[in-house]
C-alpha cells in the first residue's frame, strides 16, 4: 500500500489538558502499527508536518470554550469524514464545564490577575453541542485501548466494541472485590459507563464516574441508597455527580436535583 | 473397616495438620489447586500452593448489599460461606479467546484455537456451587442425560470440567443470604451432587467421604484414619444445625408457577424503581451463562481474534437488533433475570436456574433480594393460569 | 444428517471441531435485489463439508466477516438443490456491509445450519397454505415456496401474500413474475406507498386477506416479517378462527451463537436460535402479545 492510499488521521486540541492526546502517544507499540496503517496527517503535538484536508478520521480533544474555538470546530467538521470527540472535555464539556453553573466572572477574577484579557464563552460545551459527531469516546482521560479499538474498528469496518453498560460488569469480570458492598464506599460504578477497566475499584477505591453516565442509569435509586445507607448527604451527591462529566445529561439533571435538596 | 459399608457410606478422618499433604499431593499430580483465600476484604477463590494460603480464622457477615469479614475466634478454615466468585470463573472464563486466525486465500489459517485446558483441583467447593456446576454442565452440553451434537460442544469447557477434581466442604455456618436448603442443593453434599471428595470440618480435622473413583484413589494417598463415634456424631449435629440457620428461604415450586404466569405484574414496576441495571447479580450468579462474542483485529499482521466474554441480560446490547433493543427498560430486564432464574430455566434445562447461593442478594449494590421479589409475586392470589385473550395479540 | 428437506424442519449443524469455529465459504455470485438487498451464492470450500451440507426451509446460518463480526442470515435457496447455497441480505449495518464489501471471489465464514424451520410434511399436508411475508421476510420463505411448488399435489391452495414499503423495496422481482405466470401458487403483492407505474394493490399486507378466502379449519398460516406485521397477521388469522396450532411465525432476536449457548436470543423459555426461529403460535401464545419480552 502506498502512503497516499492510507486513510488520513487528524488530531485536534481544544480546551483541555492534553491527557487524552497523551493516551494516544503512550501507546508506543500500537502507535507504530497505527502509523503503518494510517497517515497521521495533522497532529501538532506529535509532528510538525501537516497534510491538507480532507481527513478520513478526525479526533477532537477538549471542550468548546472560546469564540475562536466555536469557529474552528465548524471548519474541522467540514474537513473530516468521520469525527470523533475524545475524552470527558469533548464529550461533556469536562471539568471546565463546572463554570456553567457559576458566573464566569467570579471564576475569572479568582484565578487570573487581569481577567479582562480572557476571551471565553459563557459556557464550556461538548463538541456535539456545536457540530454533528460520529462517535463520542468517553473517559478522563480516554482509555488508550478503547481509542485504538475505535480506530481499528473504523479501518476494518467493524462496529467498535465499546460497551455502554455499567462499570460493575467490568469490575466483576475482572474479579475485583466490590468496594461498595464489602467496604461501604460510595461507588458510582453502577451508573457509570464502563471503559476504564474498573480502575478505581481495582485499587480499592470507589468509582468517580469519569466515563460519564452509562445507558439508562438509575441515579435516583443509587442516590437513595447512598444517602440512606452510606450517609452521603445531598451536597455530597451533587459533588460526586458534578465532576468530569457533570454537564452531561443525566448527571447534570440529577446534580441539579441534589442541589435543590441541599437548601 | 467393615466390608458391608458401600464406598458412598464409608468415612475417613483427615487430621487438620495433614491438609498440607492434600494440597501437596494435588500439586504433585499436576493440578492447579484452587481454594478460598482472604483477599482485600473478601473471600475469593484463587490458585494456592500450600494449605497456609487457605483462608482461616475468619467468618463472614452477609445481607442484601452487605458483606463483611471479621476475625473469628474459632480458628477454623471454612467458617465463611461463598464469596463473590465461584468455580464458574475457571470453567467458563469471564473473557476467553475462541481463536486467532487470518484469511489465507481460500482458507482460514487458525493460529490458536483457545488456550490449553488446565487441570484444576478445587478445595472447599460448597454444595450450592457443586449444584451450579451440574447446572452449567447441562447448559454447556456435557451432562450425560442430554443428547448433544458434537459441534455444539465447546472443547474448553468440556475438557476443563472432565479433568477437574472437586473437593467439597459441607456448610456448617451458612451465610446470611443463603437458601440452599429450600433449593435442595445444600447445606450438605448428598448423593445427588457430582463431586470427588466431600468433607466436614471439625476442630481437629475433616470427616471425609468420596463421590467418585478419582476421589477414592486420592484418599488412598492421604494420611487418613477411621473416624471415631464421637466425630461422626459431631458431624451429624453440625449438619443438622446448619439447616436451621439458613439466612433466606424460597418455595421453588411456588415461585416457578407464579413467575410463569406473572409476565405482567405491578411488582415489576416497583423493582425497576430500585434496580440499577448494573448487572452485578448476573455476574456473580454461578449458573448465569450468557456471553457475547467480539472481534478484534491486529493492525500490523492482518490477524483477527474472536473473544467471548460474560454478558448480562441487564445490558441494552444484549438484545440489540436493527430496530433497537428488544428489552428497552429496566423493568423488562429485571423480569428476564428473575423469570429465567426461577421459572423458564426448568423448561430449558430441566431444573431451577437458582441454587440458592445468595450471591445475587449480597452483591446487589442496593440489596435487591430475589427471594423477596419472588415471594411477593407468588403471594398474589389474582394470578391466573389463563393466557390473555387472543384479541390482545394485536395490542 | 438428512438427505432431503422433504419431511424435516431441521438439519443438524455441520461446523468443525468446535461449535464456535466458522468454515470458510467463497462468494461465487452476487445478485442485486433492490437498492440495499443482495443475494449471495456461497460455495463452502471444504469438499467434505460441502457434500454433507443440507438444510431445511427456514433455517439460518451465522455468516462471519473476519474482523467484523457475525450475523444470522436465513438460507434462501432450495434445499433440494444443495449445490446452490444462497443468502439474501439486506445491508443495514457493519456485518451485512462487510459481506457485500467482501465481493465476488472473496471468502467469508459460515456456521450452521441452525434452528427449526417451517413445518413440512404431515403437519401441514392436505391444507390450504397461506404464507404472509413483509420485506426481507420473503427470503426465509423462498425455500418453502420451492418446496410447496415441488410438492404441489399434497396441498390444497397455496397462497403467498407479500408486502413491501414501496415497489422499489421488492426482492426477487423476476422470480415473483415467474411464480405468478406459473400459476401453481396464488401470489398477491402489495405496497404501502405506490410509486412509479405501480398498478397493484396499495396498503398493508394484512389487507390482502380480504381478497383470499381463508378456510379457517383447513389452513396453515406461515408468517415472516417485522414485528408489527407478525402481530397484525397472527391476530387477523386468529380472528378468522384459524387454530393457534396452525399459525407459524418466524421471529427475529439478537443472536451470537446459534445453538442455545450465548443466551441473547431468549424469548421467554425459548431460545429463538435453537427452538425457532419458526414457532407454532400456540407454543408462544402466553408471551407473543407482551411488550419487551
Ligand atoms: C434467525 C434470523 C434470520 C435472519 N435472516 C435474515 C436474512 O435472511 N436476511 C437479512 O438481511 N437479515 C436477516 N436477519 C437479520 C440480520 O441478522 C441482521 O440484519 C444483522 O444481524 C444486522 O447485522 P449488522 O452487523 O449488519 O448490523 P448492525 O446494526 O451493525 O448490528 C450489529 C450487531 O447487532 C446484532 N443485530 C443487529 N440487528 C440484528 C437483527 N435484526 N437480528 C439479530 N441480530 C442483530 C448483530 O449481532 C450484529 O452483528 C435475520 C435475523 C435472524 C435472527
Ligand atoms: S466496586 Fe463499584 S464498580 Fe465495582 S461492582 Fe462495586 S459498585 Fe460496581
Ligand atoms: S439466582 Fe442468586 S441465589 Fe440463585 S444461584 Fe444465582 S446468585 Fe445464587
Ligand atoms: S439471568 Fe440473564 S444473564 Fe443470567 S443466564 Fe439468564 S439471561 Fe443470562
Ligand atoms: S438486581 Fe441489583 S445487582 Fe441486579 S441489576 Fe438490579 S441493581 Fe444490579
Ligand atoms: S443465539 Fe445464542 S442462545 Fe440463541
Amino acid at each position: 500500500m502506498t502512503d497516499t492510499a492510507k486513510p488520513k488521521l487528524a488530531v485536534y486540541k481544544f480546551s483541555s489538558c492534553d491527557g487524552c492526546q497523551l493516551s494516544l502517544l503512550n501507546l508506543e507499540d500500537e502507535l507504530l502499527d497505527l502509523v503503518g496503517a494510517v497517515e497521521i496527517a495533522y497532529f501538532l503535538e506529535a509532528r510538525r508536518k501537516t497534510l491538507p484536508p480532507p481527513y478520513d478520521i478526525g479526533l477532537v480533544e477538549g471542550s468548546i470554550s472560546t469564540p475562536e474555538e466555536e469557529q474552528r470546530i465548524h471548519q474541522i467538521r467540514r474537513d473530516c469524514k468521520y469525527l470523533v470527540a475524545i475524552g470527558a472535555c469533548a464529550t461533556s464539556g469536562g471539568i471546565q464545564a463546572l463554570r456553567n453553573w457559576a458566573r464566569l466572572d467570579d471564576y475569572a477574577e479568582a484565578v487570573y490577575a487581569k481577567p479582562e484579557y480572557l476571551h471565553t464563552l459563557e459556557t464550556a460545551t461538548p463538541v456535539a453541542a456545536h457540530v454533528f459527531v460520529d462517535f463520542e469516546l468517553r473517559g478522563c482521560p480516554v482509555n488508550a485501548q478503547q481509542l485504538l479499538e475505535l480506530i481499528c474498528a473504523k479501518l476494518i469496518g467493524r462496529k467498535p466494541n465499546i460497551a455502554t453498560h455499567s462499570v460493575c460488569i467490568e469490575c466483576k469480570r475482572l474479579g475485583y472485590p466490590c468496594v461498595m458492598v464489602s467496604a461501604s464506599k460510595p461507588c458510582l460504578g453502577p451508573i457509570t459507563n464502563a471503559g476504564c477497566g474498573a480502575l478505581c475499584p481495582s485499587c480499592g477505591r470507589a468509582c468517580y464516574g469519569c466515563f460519564g453516565p452509562m445507558e439508562q442509569p438509575n441515579i435516583a435509586s443509587l442516590g437513595d441508597h447512598l444517602m440512606q445507607d452510606q450517609h452521603v448527604d445531598a451536597r455530597g451527591m451533587k459533588r460526586m455527580l458534578r465532576s468530569f462529566n457533570g454537564y452531561l445529561e443525566p448527571f447534570k439533571q440529577a446534580s441539579d436535583h441534589y442541589e435543590r435538596l441541599e437548601s | 473397616m467393615s466390608d458391608v459399608k458401600s464406598v458412598a457410606e464409608q468415612r475417613w478422618f483427615l487430621p487438620k495438620s495433614s491438609l498440607g499433604d492434600l494440597v501437596r499431593k494435588l500439586c504433585e499430580q499436576g493440578y492447579t489447586v484452587i481454594a478460598p483465600v482472604r483477599r482485600d476484604g473478601v473471600i475469593t477463590i484463587l490458585p494456592i500452593t500450600e494449605a497456609a494460603d487457605i483462608a482461616r480464622g475468619v467468618a463472614d457477615e452477609q445481607d442484601g448489599g452487605h458483606y463483611r469479614l471479621h476475625d473469628d475466634p474459632e480458628d477454623k478454615y471454612f467458617r465463611y460461606s461463598v464469596g463473590p466468585d465461584g468455580p464458574k470463573r475457571y470453567f467458563f472464563p469471564p473473557r476467553q479467546k475462541l481463536f486467532t486466525m487470518h484469511v489465507a486465500g481460500d482458507r482460514f489459517e487458525m493460529d490458536t484455537v483457545g488456550p490449553e485446558p488446565p487441570k484444576y483441583a478445587f478445595i472447599g467447593v460448597r454444595p450450592c456451587d457443586l449444584a451450579a456446576i451440574a447446572v452449567q454442565d447441562r447448559v454447556f452440553g456435557i451432562a450425560s442425560d442430554q443428547s448433544t451434537f458434537r459441534c455444539e460442544t465447546e472443547t474448553y469447557y468440556q475438557q476443563t470440567r472432565l479433568q477437574s477434581l472437586l473437593i467439597a466442604v459441607n456448610c456448617t455456618r451458612p451465610g446470611g443470604t443463603c437458601f440452599c436448603d429450600s433449593q435442595n442443593t445444600g447445606p450438605e453434599v448428598t448423593e445427588h451432587h457430582l463431586f470427588d471428595v466431600a468433607m466436614t470440618e471439625l476442630r481437629g480435622g475433616f470427616v471425609m467421604r468420596v463421590g467418585s473413583d478419582k476421589g477414592r484413589a486420592l484418599i488412598d494417598e492421604l494420611p487418613v484414619r477411621e473416624p471415631n463415634e464421637a466425630e461422626l456424631e459431631l458431624e451429624e449435629l453440625r449438619l443438622i444445625r446448619a439447616r436451621e440457620h439458613m439466612g433466606r428461604s424460597l418455595d421453588p415450586q411456588q415461585a416457578r408457577d407464579a413467575l410463569a404466569k406473572a409476565v405482567e405484574h405491578p411488582r415489576w414496576d416497583e423493582v425497576a424503581e430500585r434496580c440499577l441495571s448494573c448487572g452485578n447479580c448476573t455476574m456473580v450468579c454461578p449458573t448465569c451463562f450468557c456471553s457475547t462474542v467480539t472481534d478484534s483485529s491486529d493492525l500490523a499482521s492482518n490477524k483477527v481474534t474472536r473473544h467471548r466474554q460474560w454478558e448480562s441480560c441487564h445490558t441494552l446490547a444484549f438484545t440489540y437488533v436493527t430496530s433497537g433493543p428488544s428489552r428497552n427498560n429496566t423493568r423488562s430486564r429485571y423480569r428476564q433475570w428473575l423469570r429465567h432464574k426461577l421459572s423458564t430455566w426448568y423448561e430449558q434445562f430441566g431444573s431451577s436456574g437458582c441454587v440458592g447461593c445468595g450471591r445475587c442478594i449480597t452483591w446487589c449494590p442496593v440489596g435487591i433480594d430475589l427471594t423477596e421479589e419472588a415471594a411477593i409475586i407468588a403471594a398474589d392470589r389474582t394470578l391466573t393460569t389463563t393466557h390473555r385473550s387472543e384479541s390482545e395479540v394485536c395490542s | 444428517m438428512i438427505t432431503s428437506a422433504s419431511n424435516v424442519a431441521r438439519a443438524e449443524p455441520i461446523c468443525g471441531m468446535d461449535a464456535w469455529l466458522p468454515v470458510p465459504a467463497r462468494i461465487e455470485h452476487i445478485d442485486q435485489e433492490n437498492f440495499n438487498t443482495y443475494t449471495f451464492r456461497l460455495r463452502i470450500i471444504d469438499d467434505a463439508i460441502r457434500r454433507m451440507y443440507r438444510w431445511a426451509p427456514g433455517q439460518f446460518n451465522m455468516l462471519y466477516v473476519p474482523g467484523v463480526g457475525e450475523a444470522a442470515i436465513s438460507i434462501s435457496s432450495d434445499p433440494d438443490e444443495p449445490r446452490v447455497l444462497e443468502h439474501t441480505v439486506r445491508v443495514v449495518g457493519s456485518v451485512t456491509r462487510g459481506i457485500l464489501d467482501t465481493g465476488v471471489g472473496g471468502v467469508i465464514g459460515l456456521r450452521g445450519p441452525f434452528g427449526v424451520g417451517w413445518p413440512v410434511g404431515n403437519e401441514i399436508e392436505g391444507k390450504d397454505i397461506v404464507m404472509v411475508c413483509g420485506g426481507i421476510g420473503l427470503a426465509p420463505m423462498r425455500p418453502m415456496v420451492y418446496y410447496l411448488m415441488k410438492n404441489r399435489d399434497r396441498y390444497r391452495r397455496v397462497i403467498l401474500l407479500f408486502g413491501c414499503r414501496t415497489p422499489e423495496d421488492r426482492i426477487y422481482i423476476e422470480e415473483l413474475a415467474e411464480w405468478e405466470a406459473d400459476g401453481r401458487i396464488d401470489l398477491l403483492v402489495t405496497v404501502d406507498n405506490a410509486s412509479g407505474d405501480w398498478a397493484g394493490p396499495v396498503g398493508v399486507v394484512t389487507n390482502l386477506l380480504r381478497r383470499v378466502k381463508v378456510n379457517a379449519n383447513q389452513s396453515a398460516v406461515l408468517v415472516c416479517g417485522p414485528r408489527v406485521l407478525n402481530r397484525a397477521a397472527a391476530w387477523q388469522f386468529l380472528q378468522l378462527h384459524v387454530p393457534r396450532s396452525h399459525v407459524f411465525v418466524s421471529l427475529e432476536r439478537n443472536m451470537n451463537c446459534g445453538f442455545g449457548r450465548c443466551g441473547h436470543c431468549q424469548y421467554g423459555a425459548k431460545f429463538v436460535c435453537r427452538d425457532g426461529p419458526v414457532f407454532r403460535f400456540s407454543d408462544i401464545a402466553d408471551i407473543f402479545a407482551k411488550e419487551e419480552i
